[in-house]
């Protein structure tokens, strides 16, 4: 149990753009929090803010240290507020969370033990939308597409690469923060938490989620249609930024299927996309308008393809603005074939002298990839994979359950290990080959 | 003749099962360490049955999900995966009507059940005697509750009103839960987009012809994989195939997202089923998951005479597009037409069509007749039964 003098200082960073209203419920829910509040502050950065957000601050009387540092002029972006913040943070600990988010009671105390766990962690708590029930098919792709992004993280053996660093409620030590140089300020307002997390995972810092520094997430207030699409398209000119600081990374972000569309209607996209954006623009747009009569003939199956078609061609269209020419796009593409994690990298592990072992030797070794044997039968691959975390002893049951469970128990057959503990034999594993 | 259930552990695979006199054939569920893993049909010569041939019709059978289940045991695979998983307490619900014997054996098997503090739930729906009342006492940790108003889905919304815990595990009278039933069940809400897990059913008894048939023609098997249905990738309208009201355990929270059950569906109304499988659609569509697994095994007494199977045959008929037809009517789902069609004129006419040629007179054209009857009273029964609901609101 930690005493309240163990207790880091911990200090909590708003970036904030014109959304007073939503702000000041994400103030009030700081001002529940169960953890002491003269360890906390919280620095909110209101970036060009044309509305009454920095009246509201000064007026608001909270009991924790709350610090507003304005950022005058144009909006510059939530990577830069957040850098901004940092810079004056006085905690030992930076909590990122979004003007969106209402993080419950127990958030902060949250990640704190989180942290107290191990060092050099960065920590998730996950902030799923608040819109449950029957909701238009947008909303609802959007609450899929958060859970489906929280959930699997909190399975045991889940291996965290740098798309899992979500800004809207993370937590990580500012001295981490500050030695990997914090968000990039040059990307547009997109996936400036990825390349974040590219360089925290490089830096060897650790991933988890912590499920009990829940937060609400009240993004269908400030998000459409509209605005889902134009992200789409800034997360294109994301991507490019992302491919062209951490070239390894290419062939894991979604442009990467530029190189090899798959079916005629992919092919399509991509040529209106990097080529004829004129008439691509102008379809884009009749499709769009084609959405809200599908919703209401209730044909899901076809505003899903729709919809998915189009944040495809919106965010072909970012990538391709970002490099001008099919040459660039190209020689972009190519550009990934020289860096590829080696595969030299791997180990190699005999499961034959037992999972805790293996276990054991992958916690302590942290591999970027790994051979799996039992004796002398190859089970299957563990493979490196660029930006994702390096291998765990949780990574392997996973991976022989699932993917290699079959190899697994074909090795085991044939060497015999099933017919001495089991009443069945290899003979008739190899007669019920998996359909 | 009539068919043996056995429930056999693949370890303890017996040298010789005898003592079958009154069987010609033996069902099997096969399990490995307690999961069901495979069943298999196997002949009973003179009352008994070999190990070896058992053997191998058990191996012939059991396929990928043995395996499975031996590496996973191997593997310590569920104690691993679950190991944050933070899992919801339940409800068990029971909703009856009039069938105090039944009730009974399924208490019998609900105190089975390791006790992980799950609350049990009677809700005797317009009894006409107080003979449920009477058993319900006797196990001191059931709840009664009474609801005078008929219809099964009645007592499914009086259930999820009345459930002290987040989830509610739905078994039908006449089922007896096996004791793993309701862990494998929550096991599964540890995703929050589940609202709706189903589970493995199978026959109690096969002594009787209309039981035997019961299970050929309509069984609640669903198979022995895990399997999960998400509404974009599966027609939320075909939800037939999902599982069944029999063994279903739902988030009560589906009572204020997506509304109670439709009152005017399944038994005690004149749409006779379909509640469960409308709910199922209404989870689909609405983006939310249902998983079938496989481990949450429940044995279901399957109607003993013709006229009761042929009665059910049609009530599922009726069930099937009384549902359908509220999807289209208050949901506004264009979706129902595609497996309604489909269901009509690819399944239920052509198997009319052969049973006429090849059996005129025969089992399977009588029940195909009983089910395709129901098929087109359906949307009838529905808005009559609707309307009868307004007038008894009123």
């Amino acid at each position: 149990m930690t005493t309240p003098s163990d207790l880091p200082s911990v200090s909590v960073i708003i970036p904030t753009h014109n959304r007073s209203a939503s702000l000041r419920r994400t103030l009030h829910a700081l001002c529940m929090q169960t953890y002491p509040h003269a360890l906390f502050e919280v620095l909110v950065v209101p970036d060009g803010c044309s509305d009454d957000t920095v009246n509201m601050l000064q007026a608001y009387s909270a009991p924790f240290a709350l610090r507003v540092i304005v950022l005058a002029g144009h909006n510059q972006g939530p990577a830069a507020a957040r850098n901004r913040g940092a810079a004056s943070a006085s905690g030992a600990l930076l909590l990122f969370l979004d003007d969106d988010v209402e993080p419950k009671p127990p958030v902060i105390m949250a990640h704190v033990r989180a942290h107290a766990q191990q060092p050099c962690l960065v920590v998730m708590g996950p902030y799923v939308p608040v819109v449950q029930g029957r909701v238009s098919y947008l909303r609802r792709f959007m609450r899929t597409w958060w859970q489906d992004k929280f959930h699997p993280m909190r399975q045991p053996g889940y291996r965290f690469g740098y798309s899992d660093l979500l800004s809207g409620n993370v937590s990580l030590q500012a001295e981490l923060f500050d030695r990997v140089g914090g968000f990039d300020p040059t990307f547009p307002c997109a996936h400036e938490d990825y390349e974040l997390g590219v360089r925290l995972l490089k830096a060897g810092a650790s991933f988890t989620l912590a499920p009990d520094a829940l937060a609400a997430h009240y993004e269908h207030e400030h998000t459409d249609l509209n605005r889902t699409l134009q992200r789409q398209c800034l997360e294109g000119g994301a991507d490019v930024r992302i491919g062209r600081r951490h070239p390894e990374l290419t062939p894991t972000l979604p442009l990467s299927r530029l190189q090899e569309p798959r079916g005629g209607m992919q092919r399509i996209v991509n040529a209106l996309a990097c080529e004829h954006q004129g008439l691509g623009d102008r379809l884009a747009a009749l499709c769009q308008r084609l959405l809200g009569p599908l919703e209401k003939m209730h044909c899901h199956g076809m505003w899903h393809w729709a919809y998915t078609g189009l944040g495809h061609y919106w965010y072909l269209r970012g990538v391709a603005e970002a490099l001008g020419s099919r040459q660039a796009l190209a020689a972009f593409l190519q550009a990934d074939l020289h860096c590829l994690v080696p595969d030299g990298l791997a180990i190699e592990i005999d499961l034959a002298e037992g999972l805790e072992e293996a276990e054991a030797r992958l916690d302590q070794e942290r591999p970027y990839g790994a051979r799996l044997y039992y004796r002398q039968h190859l089970v299957g691959h563990m493979p490196p994979r660029a930006g994702a975390e390096r291998l765990r002893g949780a990574h392997l049951r996973p991976i022989l359950a699932t993917e290699l469970a079959w190899s697994f128990l074909l090795a085991l057959a044939l060497e015999g290990t099933l017919d001495r503990s089991q009443p069945f034999t290899q003979g008739s594993l190899l007669l019920h080959e998996r359909s | 003749m009539a068919t043996v259930v056995l429930d056999i552990e693949f370890e303890q695979l017996p040298q010789e099962i005898t003592g079958l006199d009154r069987y010609h054939q033996a069902l099997i569920l096969l399990r490995f360490r307690g999961r069901p893993v495979g069943q298999a049909t196997v002949p009973v010569v003179h009352g008994r049955i070999a190990g070896a041939e058992l053997r191998e019709a058990v191996l012939e059978s059991a396929g990928w999900s043995l395996w499975e289940a031996w590496l996973h045991d191997f593997l310590e695979w569920d104690k691993v995966r679950l190991a944050n998983a933070v899992l919801p307490t339940a409800t068990v619900a029971i909703c009856t009507r009039d069938r105090p014997q039944d009730v009974r054996r399924c208490l019998e098997a609900l105190m089975h059940l390791p006790d992980d503090g799950q609350e049990l739930l009677v809700v005797d729906n317009c009894p006409s005697t107080e003979a449920t009342r009477g058993i319900v006492e006797t196990y001191p940790r059931v709840r009664y509750v009474r609801e005078e108003r008929p219809g099964l889905d009645v007592a499914r919304n009086r259930a999820l009103r009345e459930a002290s815990h987040e989830v509610v595990a739905f078994t039908d009278d006449d089922a007896a839960p096996d004791q793993g039933w309701l862990r494998a069940l929550l096991r599964n809400f540890d995703d929050p987009c589940v609202l709706c897990v189903t589970g493995l059913t199978m026959p109690l008894e096969l002594e009787t012809d209309a039981q035997e048939w019961h299970e050929r023609y309509s069984t609640f098997n669903r198979g022995f994989q895990r399997r999960v249905f998400d509404g974009t990738r599966h027609n939320p309208m075909a939800a037939g195939h999902i599982g069944a009201g029999v063994n279903m355990a739902i988030r009560r929270s589906v009572l204020d997202l997506l509304g109670p059950f439709d009152e005017a569906l399944d038994a005690g109304t004149r749409t006779r089923s379909g509640g469960d499988s409308e709910m199922f659609s209404r989870i689909l569509s609405a983006g939310y998951r249902i998983v079938y697994e496989p481990h949450a095994l429940s044995w279901h007494r399957h109607r003993r005479t013709w006229r009761e199977l042929r009665r059910m045959i049609t009530g599922y008929g009726i069930g099937v597009y009384a549902a359908w037809t509220r999807s289209l009517l208050i949901e506004h789902e264009t979706a129902m037409w595609r497996p309604a069609m489909s269901w009509l004129f690819c399944t239920q006419l052509p198997r009319l069509m052969r049973a006429i040629f090849w059996q005129p007179c025969g089992v399977t054209f009588d029940l195909t007749l009983a089910e395709l009857r129901g098929c087109m009273t359906g949307p009838w029964a529905y808005l009559s039964a609707r309307r009868q609901l307004q007038k008894r609101n009123i």
